[in-house]
């Protein structure tokens, strides 16, 4: 199998000089689905933002071979982020130029723009919310128009910050399923545990900005001791 | 939450509303030339300027209070900027004073029939298909997509201060919230500002301002 993300002792200072990650090490393979779970303020976002270079640590991260510090426009193209905030992802007025936003920066031209923002839209069930203006959405649609905005770019790698996160159930089941049947490598920070059982293939458990385990995930759940003392039973 | 304040009147069917959004701009803007130009004293021509524009605003259906009020809204700021000249020009000055009132009372009444006929996507589109730099129209379709966010946080904020207050607040400990609240809204738009420039850049972003061909 091939490795699409190899970090190596990656470790990460705030600028306030506040420690956020130590040692990191991991490999994710292609067609992984990973899912990153840990108490809040364990570190989980500042490790997605290394995956495509917003953040840079000591550098030691390389998505595809290639070290993500020197090759930030190659990255972007091949990791779809999507920050838990939908109103942080969806910057524009309309919800058409938010979808398109990442296809324009490729420079696509129109045609191929136009086809990928309504496949995007399309798969996530938002086919007519093209015209529609973001503020006026509810939170689940502006959330799942969220993940469109990354699908339109057609990312390799799909990082997600919390997906399900305050939707309901119906949408977060959805949700769940649509991810589930989606053939790409997968990286998720979430507290959803029913979805990481049902999507993610390992998990990893980060606690005070290191990782605590790292296992498929019927070996965590098997773990009744370790699930204990994480709270996550 | 649903508000709508500067295009609340947007989405109505007149002629002046289905207008092509181009047309609207460069009209107002000579329009509004020519008010500017026009000489403090020809009050003939103001009342010419303003019965156009009444006409205008009768066309497009738009309630006329909603208009007056908005307008209204600026006239603090031009008076405080032009209230001295009157003591430094004696009675010519009076006569500036009026003039430079009503020259800019009459074109905010222009550009404000703009905005409120135009939906806001249309007019930054206009903009755009003019040639106006792609960053301005970038600055100001965020400030339509934040202004709302802005508008929420601070009736939030409100909201969680009077689930919490049990007397009549003083006035001064109502100054010293408000202020406080200023301030906490300052620090997390700043913040978010940084989260959506990360975001932008997530998705490609390298600074330089693009939109479709």
């Amino acid at each position: 199998m091939r490795k699409v993300i190899e970090i190596k002792n990656l470790n990460y200072t705030y600028p306030d000089g506040k420690r956020a990650l130590e040692n990191i090490t991991l490999d994710i393979f292609k067609g992984d689905s990973v899912g990153i779970i840990g108490p809040n303020g364990a570190g989980k976002t500042t490790f997605l933002l290394h995956l495509n270079g917003i953040f840079n640590g000591n550098s030691s991260v390389k998505v595809c071979g290639l070290p993500v510090s020197e090759n930030l426009n190659d990255i972007r193209r091949k990791v779809g982020l999507v920050f838990q905030d939908p109103d942080d992802q969806l910057f524009m007025h309309t919800v058409f130029d938010d979808v398109a936003f990442g296809p324009v920066n490729m420079e696509l031209e129109s045609g191929e723009i136009r086809k990928r923002v309504d496949d995007a839209l399309g798969s996530v069930d938002m086919g007519d919310y093209k015209e529609r203006i973001s503020h006026h959405l509810s939170f689940g649609e502006k959330k799942r128009i969220s993940l469109a905005t990354v699908l339109s770019m057609n990312p390799e790698i799909l990082v997600l910050d919390e997906p399900t996160g305050n939707l309901d159930p119906k949408h977060r089941k959805d949700l769940i399923n649509f991810l589930r049947d989606m053939d790409v490598t997968k990286v998720m920070a979430t507290h959803d545990m029913d979805m990481v059982l049902s999507i993610c293939n390992k998990i990893v458990i980060m606690d005070k900005g290191r990782i605590v385990a790292l296992d498929a995930t019927e070996n965590i759940f098997r773990n009744k001791e370790l699930l204990r003392l994480y709270s996550l039973d | 939450m649903h508000h709508s304040y500067i295009d609340k009147y947007a989405e109505l069917d007149s002629v002046i509303h289905k207008a092509d959004s181009r047309l609207k701009i460069i009209i107002s803007f000579v329009f509004i030339l020519f008010i500017v130009s026009a000489n403090p004293t020809a009050y003939l021509s103001f009342v010419l300027y303003g019965l156009i524009l009444l006409i205008l605003l009768a066309v497009s259906r738009i309630p006329f209070l909603f208009i007056f009020k908005k307008t209204l809204v600026v006239i603090p700021f031009v008076v405080l900027i032009a209230v001295f000249i009157p003591f430094m020009k004696g009675q010519d000055g009076i006569i500036l004073f009026r003039g430079i009132v009503l020259r800019s009372y009459l074109s905010i009444l222009c550009m404000t029939l703009l905005i409120s006929s135009t939906k806001f996507t249309r007019l930054l589109k206009g903009l755009e298909q003019l040639k106006i730099p792609k960053i301005f129209i970038m600055i100001m379709s965020f400030m339509y997509r934040y202004l709302f966010l802005l508008v929420d946080e601070t009736q939030r904020m409100q909201r969680a201060k009077e689930s919490r207050s049990f007397k009549k607040t003083k006035r001064f400990r109502i100054v010293k919230i408000l202020s406080n609240i200023i301030g906490v809204l300052f620090v997390r738009s700043y913040e978010r500002a940084e989260r959506v420039y990360l975001a932008m850049c997530s998705r490609g972003f390298n600074g330089r301002a693009r939109t479709m061909e």
